[in-house]
């Protein structure tokens, strides 16, 4: 759980900016006060949620948690927009929070120097706005060092976001290959003309989302991003594995070859499980809601209620998976489903051992049952003889 | 059904951290959280609106929060010896609105449930306990667990 205090809050911002306060207000789902979660607009009322807080808000109640306007879940879509937005101020957040601090620093330090900085605030919100439409834009008033700053600290965020991204596909080690041969044949490609600063890993912008990607997976992006599909999958689609490997030189066919025959598993195993139905409940047997859940690849334990809910929540997270732009495959979704109800079980737990918490009701509750404790422990101590009686014989 | 305990968590620290952050303009704020340890329990001071008929006048509110929060509506009562005088409101505590019981919302909030009662108390117009009182505190235990009826848009 976070702790209070590391909690991403509206109230980061200084007062003094009020409209970027209400810009991170904007941004959270009424329901979590979160940062939206592949963000839901219900087209009837046009409240935003994130997917999986809407879609448990109507299994409770079929009503626009806003508005309670009537709402079923076919009337829910996702928002991309807003995802987009959010995602790029999520990205621009910490910078844009530094950026603000250091310069209400150095006005506090250097106000008299710069009175047309100190003296409007007009000029303090400006600053923001400025800098989320163009990062190096000069009609801002800040001394040209304040700009290098900020460009500089662009680029850091970049690179480190690269980094990021290479050092998590490096640790997906079941496709590492696959985009490293895509790359290899582009570069081979582009010999003729004069390389890029680093060819492996040089990135273009998406025209379609201004997500950095590698400019060798430029093209798979593009198609998949136009589509509406997920982008994060670090495979490209089998066709553009082909045409590289006729490009790409001999040495590299082998590793191609491995690829194309793990291809076909590797993308069923992200997302093999069946999509889940709602079920009326009532009219189906335990058993057969057992077998349900088999049938699903969820856990069928537990009694009816107990599976009901399990089946309640997995419908609910897989659809919420599916709204996402970067889904996480099904292992995640089941481990997040078993964590779901560990700490439900947590919950309802924890009034039944709060009874006994303190040490007074422990030692009250010790000799009160004393003569029970006792006779438990002789009757273990008998077993035991039975049982070590009975081994040798 | 119960909410996602994660879930919950997350939202009432939200909630709190939204809750001290709110704006101290004035000496006595409109709505303030009083100190405490317990997460799932909380006690926020209202104070009357001016011009009003609770004018100077503050009040304690108990919140307690279920397991299924935000799924569920929290408990919301009047504690404390001062409990306003409103035709809402029983000399008990308990407060007959509806976004408390089967009008809640997940999208509402500690901060707007205050705002929504300290608003039903400004547009009283007479100060008057609800018809029924003394029989309705007598065989009262939780407000939750009540049919209510709600008959009056007005106030």
């Amino acid at each position: 759980m976070d702790s209070y205090y590391d909690l991403e809050d509206p109230s980061d911002w200084p007062a003094a900016l009020p409209h970027l306060r209400e810009l991170d207000q904007l941004f959270r789902c009424p329901v979590c006060k979160e940062y939206l979660d592949a963000p839901m607009v219900v087209t009837n009322c046009g409240h935003t949620f994130c997917s999986l807080c809407v879609r448990r808000c109507l299994t409770q109640e079929t009503k626009c948690p806003s508005c309670r306007a009537p709402t079923t879940e076919s009337e829910l879509h996702p928002n991309r927009l807003v995802e987009s937005l959010l995602r790029e101020f999520r990205r621009g957040r910490p910078q844009l929070l530094s950026t603000i601090k250091a310069a209400s620093k150095s006005q506090s330090a250097v106000g008299r120097k710069r009175p047309r900085v100190s003296d409007s605030p007009k000029r303090h919100d400006e600053l923001p706005s400025a800098e989320l439409s163009n990062k190096s834009s000069t009609h801002v008033d800040l001394t040209a060092s304040d700009i290098e700053d900020m460009n500089g600290l662009s680029d850091m965020e970049m690179d480190g976001d690269e980094s990021k991204h290479e050092s998590a596909s490096a640790n997906d080690t079941d496709s590492d290959f696959v985009p490293e041969t895509g790359s290899r044949g582009a570069t081979k490609r582009n010999s003729g003309k004069p390389s890029p600063r680093k060819a492996t890993t040089a990135s273009v912008a998406c025209p379609n989302c201004q997500q950095n990607v590698r400019q060798a997976r430029i093209n798979w992006h593009l198609d998949r991003c136009l589509a509406g599909l997920s982008t994060d999958d670090p495979l490209p689609a089998p066709a553009t594995v082909a045409a590289n490997t006729r490009s790409a030189a001999p040495a590299t066919s082998t590793t191609t070859a491995t690829a194309k025959l793990q291809l076909p598993v590797l993308l069923s195993n992200k997302f093999s499980l069946p999509r889940p139905t709602k079920l009326a409940y009532s009219l189906l047997s335990e058993a057969k809601l057992r077998r349900t859940l088999r049938d699903l690849g969820i856990p069928s334990k537990g009694d009816k209620h107990q599976m009901q809910m399990r089946h309640v929540e997995w419908v609910n997270m897989y659809m919420a998976n599916a709204d996402s732009a970067f889904p996480v495959s099904h292992r995640v979704l089941l481990k997040r489903l078993s964590a779901w109800e560990d700490a439900l079980g947590r919950h309802s737990d924890a009034p039944k051992a709060q009874t006994l918490s303190s040490q007074g009701d422990v030692a009250e509750h010790a000799s009160k049952y004393a003569d029970a404790f006792a006779d438990l422990v002789t009757q273990a101590g008998s077993n035991r003889k039975k049982s070590a009686a009975n081994t040798p014989t | 059904m119960p909410a996602s305990p994660a879930l919950r968590a997350k939202r009432l620290l939200a909630e709190l951290k939204r809750m001290h952050a709110l704006p101290k303009a004035s000496e006595q704020p409109a709505v303030r959280l009083l100190p405490s340890d317990d997460l799932d329990q909380w006690s926020v001071q209202v104070r009357g609106a001016d011009a009003t008929l609770y004018e100077g006048e503050t009040f304690t509110l108990r919140l307690t929060f279920p397991p299924s929060y935000p799924y569920e509506a929290p408990e919301v009562v009047f504690t404390g010896g001062h409990i306003p005088v409103h035709p809402h409101v029983y000399s008990n505590g308990h407060i007959c609105l509806s976004i408390l019981y089967h009008q809640w919302s997940p999208a509402l909030s500690v901060e707007s449930l205050c705002l929504s009662i300290l608003s039903m108390l400004s547009s009283c117009t007479a100060k008057e306990r609800p018809p029924g009182d003394k029989a309705y505190v007598a065989r009262a235990r939780s407000p939750k667990n009540v049919n209510w009826w709600f008959h009056d848009d007005a106030i």
